[in-house]
């Protein structure tokens, strides 16, 4: 009897991912995804306009998703983040708009006839992932549905059932246990040593050192005589202040992309016997910074965060927040003990923040040193840009294109029979 | 197995089609014809060319395709009569996609290729890396200035970007409204010469041409030809600003069927700076396009990559013909790139139809290809599409 099994032999699925930073989207079967653009929505708030509180339910905003809707300068538009404070899904209407965004505009597929491959976050809660497929099937009407988390996932991508998941990612580095394919969920940590505190770092330094961060839209450059510039500034009146500080921070980000490394043992705070090199960073305005020891400091929040944080003025972390190897440790000690062998010497790596150079084999030394005597620490990351910040996606795709997958798939029916809460019994 | 391959870039107002040949060549190959279909309310619809009173369709719009029924008698009309398909022997096509046509639109392409025109084979590819194939480069940033859109992308080893994709909503389209706005009102257009040098009292003042002025609504298409006349870009939005305030004598032109025009004399510079100034002059918001192919590329991962983007970039399409706009867009871009990023604008290849690059870079890169991918057997074949359906093509063509 095939009444409640959806699938057959040619399935069209898509994956959708949905990171802090960015959310990524394509088809299933394909090897990188299609669709590539940041999380965060341009809100036009005509309540705000009004002088009324953009908290009250019933005010229309405008939404605009994509990189285009935010490049550009818009008076009075704010930018937010459909995640929370907790950073799960926070604002459901900017969920819907991010999704549809995706969907419509940039793969142009009509949602009813594909099903949908989701990637949740790995601290995902039952309520918010019960939202979640509410919002599936009755705003975009997807036949069928499976909701994976994030950790799953990479493992997949790797094709281990059996990992230690590191994912550096922006808002925070989740560490988790993945066992024969289900996440064990007491083991899950997460640390705010992420993405984004290193963006704020590299503004600090920049601020400090230099003038403060221009988002790009305030300033022209006018060329006065070949190879020479004149910065002319432009109006920023109207414009919001979640406005400037993301573009501001894309500015720092681009910064720390060019310029960060880790240092392969402790940094120590008098390094004065080792010059370190210094380079050159020019900023979009013509500025340009030098940077020697900062490079390696902002890399080095990541290990010792209580020490360095002193280092960038305007920063804090709260003073129980745990380093990344300490936090992956608390993960195995979560675990079996039969499983923490397994744990440590099949760990993954993954999340564009670990593209630091020297992440990889730092935090490999660290684990060691702080991992039992006996533990053979092996840390596995993909070489390649794409799929360390994609892996996510790309176990998504591999898993739903997978033969045996198809009868796994949550279909309408259902949903129409059971409600939500049957995504919990369907995937674990 | 026939060795002939035809080419068909369909664009919103044009569709240009032709024999893949074997370059160089001497004559012009490719057909360029509208994209527009007369539907007769009474009778069957006709390709474009014939009859004024019935309603004139374009199926086409911002690369997309929203009357397939329309677009098949384009198609129709097209192959068979002038690129001379014959029934039953119409032989391969390479279609030119453009950019963030989704899947669905693709599998009914191909379904309509082989099941109402029963092609031999079929290869689809995006507009951008096909531009970058005339050009003789397989990396690069590419700026289509089309009729109802431009489009940006990079491409990297002949591989769209898909995160870089930008799409303007502004176009040719636009540019012919905004001519239809300053011919309609001219006088209008001498007030804002006069604020803009500070004068504050709008004058309906005698002007300094000697002619008289004739505020007339212009029909899309003689705006259109009017345009192509006195289009022109501005060295920088300072040159832009001074020539505009400082009044020069109109202009008259004629057109092919011998209407003149006269036309004030900022008229021709307002239209080109509307692709650099889209919110104040077309009252679109968004960014220009040497922001937006900055943009682009600002959002590839590794910097290394950006650098070799902003090595090779190529503007192309219909609009890429303004006088000017080369200028001015690599000086635009200049601006906003490090210097040790050296930005230029790649030219067009010696062994190329000068006039047709880079205006119809998509078609002959398109007609490159189509004889590379035929020898290497990359078509979609008949037999292929039997086997799997309209999802075939998605096998081999990314």
């Amino acid at each position: 009897m095939t009444s409640n099994v959806y699938g057959g032999d040619e399935v069209n699925a898509l994956v959708l991912d949905l990171g802090t930073c960015c959310c990524r989207a394509g088809y299933s079967g394909d090897d990188t995804p299609k669709a590539v653009f940041p999380t965060m929505v341009g809100v036009h708030s005509k309540a705000a306009a009004n002088g009324k509180n953009v908290d009250e339910a019933g005010a229309s905003r405008k939404l605009s998703v994509g990189y285009q809707a935010l490049s550009a300068k818009q008076l009075g538009m704010e930018v937010m983040s459909p995640f929370g404070p907790d950073d799960l899904y926070g604002d459901w209407e900017l969920v819907d708009a991010v999704y549809n965004h995706a969907l419509r505009d940039r793969l142009g597929v009509r949602p009813e006839e594909y099903a949908l491959m989701l990637a949740e976050p790995t601290h995902n809660s039952r309520a918010s992932r019960e939202r979640l497929v509410e919002l599936v099937f009755e705003t975009f009407q997807a036949p069928a549905l499976f909701v994976a988390k994030s950790a799953m996932l990479t493992a997949f991508a790797t094709a281990r059932q059996t990992a230690l998941v590191v994912d550096a990612g922006y808002r925070a580095t989740t560490a988790a246990a993945v066992q024969d394919g289900y996440v064990l969920r007491k083991s899950v940590t997460r640390t705010p040593l992420a993405g984004q505190l290193l963006n704020h770092a590299a503004q600090a330094v920049a601020d400090a050192k230099y003038t403060p961060l221009r988002p790009r839209c305030a300033f022209k450059r006018q060329e006065t005589k070949p190879g020479e510039f004149q910065v002319v500034p432009q109006d920023m009146g109207g414009v919001a202040n979640s406005f400037r500080m993301y573009h501001i921070e894309q500015v720092a980000s681009d910064m720390k992309e060019g310029v960060c490394r880790t240092s392969e043992t402790r940094l120590f705070e008098a390094e004065g016997a080792n010059p370190v090199p210094t380079v050159v960073y020019e900023l979009p305005d013509g500025q340009e910074l030098y940077l020697g020891q900062e490079r390696f400091r902002m890399a080095e929040l990541f290990f010792q965060p209580r020490v360095f944080i002193n280092h960038f003025p305007g920063l804090t972390l709260s003073p129980d927040v745990r380093s990344v190897p300490e936090s992956v440790i608390d993960t195995v000690s979560k675990c079996d003990v039969d499983l923490r062998k397994d744990m440590y010497s099949g760990a993954i790596l993954a999340g564009g923040s670990s593209l630091i150079p020297g992440f990889k084999e730092r935090l490999e030394k660290e684990l060691s040193e702080l991992s039992p005597p006996g533990a053979r620490v092996k840390m596995v990351a993909a070489a390649n840009q794409a799929e360390r910040r994609f892996s996510t996606w790309i176990g998504g795709s591999i898993l739903s294109s997978l033969g045996s997958f198809q009868q796994l798939w949550m279909s309408k029916k259902d949903y129409a029979e059971h409600g939500a809460p049957l995504i919990n019994r369907k995937c674990p | 197995m026939s060795d002939s391959v035809a080419v068909l870039d369909y664009g919103s107002r044009w569709l240009k089609a032709g024999w893949a040949y074997n370059f160089p060549t001497e004559e012009e190959p490719r057909i360029m014809t509208p994209s527009a279909v007369h539907i007769d309310p009474d009778g069957a619809g006709d390709a474009a060319g014939s009859g004024s009173s019935s309603e004139l369709h374009r199926p086409i719009r911002g690369g997309k395709i929203t009357n397939w029924d329309e677009f098949e008698s384009l198609a129709y009309y097209v192959l068979y009569e002038l690129l001379g398909w014959e029934l039953g022997n119409e032989g391969n096509i390479m279609l030119c996609e453009p950019l963030l046509t989704g899947r669905p639109d693709r599998e009914t392409m191909t379904q309509l290729m082989f099941e109402v025109f029963n092609v031999t084979g079929l290869f689809c590819q995006d507009q951008a890396v096909l531009s970058l194939f005339a050009f003789g480069r397989t990396n690069g940033l590419v700026v289509d200035v089309g009729h109802d859109k431009v489009d940006v992308a990079t491409v990297t080893e002949g591989q769209v970007n898909p995160s870089t994709v930008r799409r303007l909503e502004f176009g040719g389209a636009n540019l012919n409204q905004y001519m239809q706005q300053l011919m309609k009102d001219p006088q209008r257009q001498q007030q804002q010469q006069q604020q803009a040098s500070g004068d504050a009292m709008a004058v309906d003042s005698g002007d300094a041409s000697s002619s008289a002025q004739q505020p007339q609504q212009l029909s899309e298409e003689t705006a259109e030809a009017l345009k192509e006349l006195c289009v022109r870009v501005a060295e920088s939005e300072a040159a832009f600003s001074s020539s505009i305030s400082s009044s020069s004598a109109p202009q008259t032109f004629q057109l092919p069927d011998g209407q003149q025009f006269t036309v004030q004399a900022g008229t021709g510079l307002r239209l080109g700076e509307a692709l650099f100034q889209p919110t104040s002059l077309l009252g679109i918001r968004g960014p220009n396009i040497a922001e937006a192919a900055v943009d682009s590329a600002a959002c590839l991962m590794e910097p290394l990559l950006r650098k070799l983007m902003y090595e090779n970039m190529i503007l192309v399409g219909g609009g890429s013909v303004i006088p000017g706009i080369s200028q001015r867009f690599i000086s635009e871009v200049r601006a906003m790139v490090p210097a040790n990023a050296n930005a230029v604008l790649c030219p067009a290849p010696e062994y190329l139809p000068s006039p047709s690059v880079p205006r119809d870079a998509v078609w002959v890169g398109g007609a490159v290809l189509a004889k590379v991918a035929l020898i290497q057997n990359h078509f979609i074949v008949k037999a292929d599409y039997e086997e799997a359906g309209p999802a075939a093509v998605h096998r081999r063509c990314t």
